[in-house]
């Protein structure tokens, strides 16, 4: 418990020192509104029926990517981890994908997939997929080639090894990855959202609020709400990631 | 050491592709991507229509149509996307993403004569008026009147548009030379603050911002554009790509019909004024005050012809754009 209160008090720390730098006039407060009036914002659009449809248009969206990029990376790393030529034969081209920003594809996927939500999915799960699918592949790299032995010498065939063994001592690994990219995930859906424009979204509405009157009080709400979800999004899968691996470390390294 | 047993990943698995599949299914319209469904009904050849749109206020009859069910009566379901410019808006339709946009007339005419785009009009969106297009000055600069703005740093919202065209001749009509002056490109949403700390000298303001660096910012007007020979000149409106007109006549009579209603109910401000903190998020106090454009819904090519004719003037074109022939004719109603 201590834990908690010491992060509430920091937290409190923080939001007294932003009201205090907002009220002084060092910046006009329309630019930087204080976090009592952000707060205010944050209360109103909570009961604004509008925002809460913003709101679950980008959490859908973001909830299908990370699906998709499961679906995609953890059966794609299995394979690359535990086939060395195929590893070694899509080292050149991971590695070149890998680093190209995906917001930079913006253009690329309103012609490949049309615009609308498409659009932002597809981003998303392009970011997604790497954290994941490293964390698997190296995942792979640290089985106990002991508990692989042991299997082997059981009988047991390549398949069942992968399922018996290989998977469940890579879970750990799997899940820290999809924890990163999660956070990614949805940091490129309200991006898209805000740079390619939309019909609905958090990012969209963002947008309007500070091309259509300057409004960064909502601005900052809204970028509030993107922070919630993500902060709840990423506790809910440390829970998990406590509650289903307690006898891994890897938890520990990932902080 | 007890790894998770295998029946429970598959069973989690299971659990994941399941749920996935629901939400893919079922999240479709929460999503907020319109059905994927391109067919009519009996009034139209296409009943859901996407356009592109800006958070600003002349576009408040088309949230009214949608809004009061002008569209629906119409047989039509109109979804309104907000781009992040007009360039990207008109570019999203030229590319066929949206079926019709809003866009202000100086690029329309720059695509139509560079032959970029071939483009239709479908309907006039708004004009000026007196206080909605002006030239303000930082209260430190030396810019007071019009002659003072020869030479100064001026913010424009970008090259090639219809704010730098209006302060071009604007200054031409004041017998001012615009030759040496440096053009900022700035989005409006940051003129206010440019103004007050002496970043420009002087700005081209639109509403709402025109009403925030007034209150906030103590700028001071220099020229009213809207005056003299740019009085009530057209800004921008709604347009659709050639193609997708000649496919769809039927939809486009009825997006008509439904624009004539909603301008017609729009000329009376308290229609307008609730629905501007909605889609533009412009606050009441300011949504009060504002001054709005003057809403139109019939293209007129008289009217329309003005822009091409000052933008041949400036050369931003070198040819001429016969308007009419990009005009639809509105429904005899």
């Amino acid at each position: 418990m201590t834990r908690t209160l010491r992060g509430l008090i920091g937290l409190a720390g923080f939001l007294l020192a932003w009201e205090v730098f907002s009220r002084s006039g060092i910046v006009p407060q329309q630019y930087l509104p204080p976090p009592s009036t952000v707060l205010t914002r944050f209360v109103e659009l909570l009961g604004d029926r509008a925002f809460l449809l913003d709101l679950i248009a980008s959490v859908l969206a973001w909830a299908i990517a990370l699906g998709i990029a499961i679906a995609i990376a953890v059966p794609a790393g299995l394979l690359l981890g535990s086939v060395p030529w195929i590893r070694s034969g899509t080292r050149a081209i991971i590695e070149f994908l890998r680093p190209i920003p995906s917001v930079a594809l913006i253009p690329l996927a309103i012609v490949l997939v049309g615009a609308g939500p498409e659009t932002k999915i597809t981003l998303a799960v392009y970011a997604a997929v790497w954290p994941i699918l490293f964390n698997t592949i190296y995942a792979l790299d640290e089985i106990d080639p002991v508990m692989v032995d042991t299997a082997r010498s059981f009988g047991f065939g390549r398949g069942r090894v992968m399922c018996t063994v290989a998977l469940p001592s890579a879970a750990p690994f799997v899940l820290t990855g999809i924890r990163m990219s999660a956070a990614v995930a949805l940091i490129l859906v309200v991006s898209t959202e805000f740079l390619a424009g939309g019909g609905s979204g958090l990012g969209s509405f963002v947008l309007d609020a500070s091309t259509g009157a300057g409004r960064m009080d909502l601005v900052l709400a809204g970028t509030l709400v993107a922070g919630i979800v993500g902060y709840l999004s990423n506790e809910a899968l440390e829970l998990v990631h406590k509650r289903a691996f307690r006898w891994s470390a890897v938890d520990r390294e990932a902080g | 050491m007890s790894p998770l047993p295998r029946r429970d990943l598959l069973k989690l698995a299971g659990g994941m592709i399941t749920a996935g599949a629901v939400m893919g299914t079922g999240g479709c319209g929460l999503l907020g991507g319109s059905e994927a469904q391109q067919g009519g009904n009996a009034q139209v050849e296409k009943a859901n229509l996407r356009v592109g749109g800006l958070p600003t206020s002349e576009l408040a009859p088309l949230h009214l149509a949608v809004q009061n069910g002008h569209f629906q009566r119409e047989g039509l379901t109109v979804e309104i996307i907000n781009a992040a410019d007009g360039a990207s808006a008109l570019n999203s339709t030229i590319g066929g993403d949206y079926d019709i946009t809003f866009s202000s007339y100086v690029p329309i005419f720059a695509a139509q004569a560079h032959g970029v785009a071939q483009l239709k009009i479908v309907a006039d969106c708004a004009s000026s008026v007196p206080n909605t297009c002006m030239i303000m000055a930082s209260p430190n600069s030396s810019v007071r009147r019009p002659k003072d703005l020869a030479g100064k740093k001026i913010a424009i919202s970008g090259a090639g548009t219809i704010s730098e065209l209006m302060v071009k001749a604007a200054m031409k009509a004041n017998g001012v030379d615009y030759g040496k002056v440096q053009w900022v490109p700035l989005g409006f949403v940051n003129m206010p603050n440019a103004l007050r700390a002496s970043q420009v000298d002087a700005a081209f303001v639109v509403e709402p911002f025109l009403t925030l660096s007034a209150r906030d910012a103590g700028a001071i007007p220099v020229v009213d554009t809207a005056t003299g020979p740019l009085e009530d000149l057209p800004l921008g409106g709604y347009v659709s790509s050639a193609k997708f007109a000649d496919e769809n006549p039927k939809t486009i009579s009825a997006f008509q019909r439904a624009m004539d209603t909603a301008v017609a109910e729009a000329q009376d401000r308290s229609k307008i004024e609730p629905l501007l903190p909605q889609f533009a998020k412009i606050d009441k106090e300011t949504a009060s005050i504002i001054t709005l454009l003057k809403m139109n819904s019939r293209a007129d090519s008289t009217r329309l012809q003005r822009i091409p004719r000052l933008m041949r003037e400036f050369g931003y074109i070198d040819k001429d754009v016969d308007v009419a022939s990009m005009i639809i004719a509105p429904p005899q109603s």
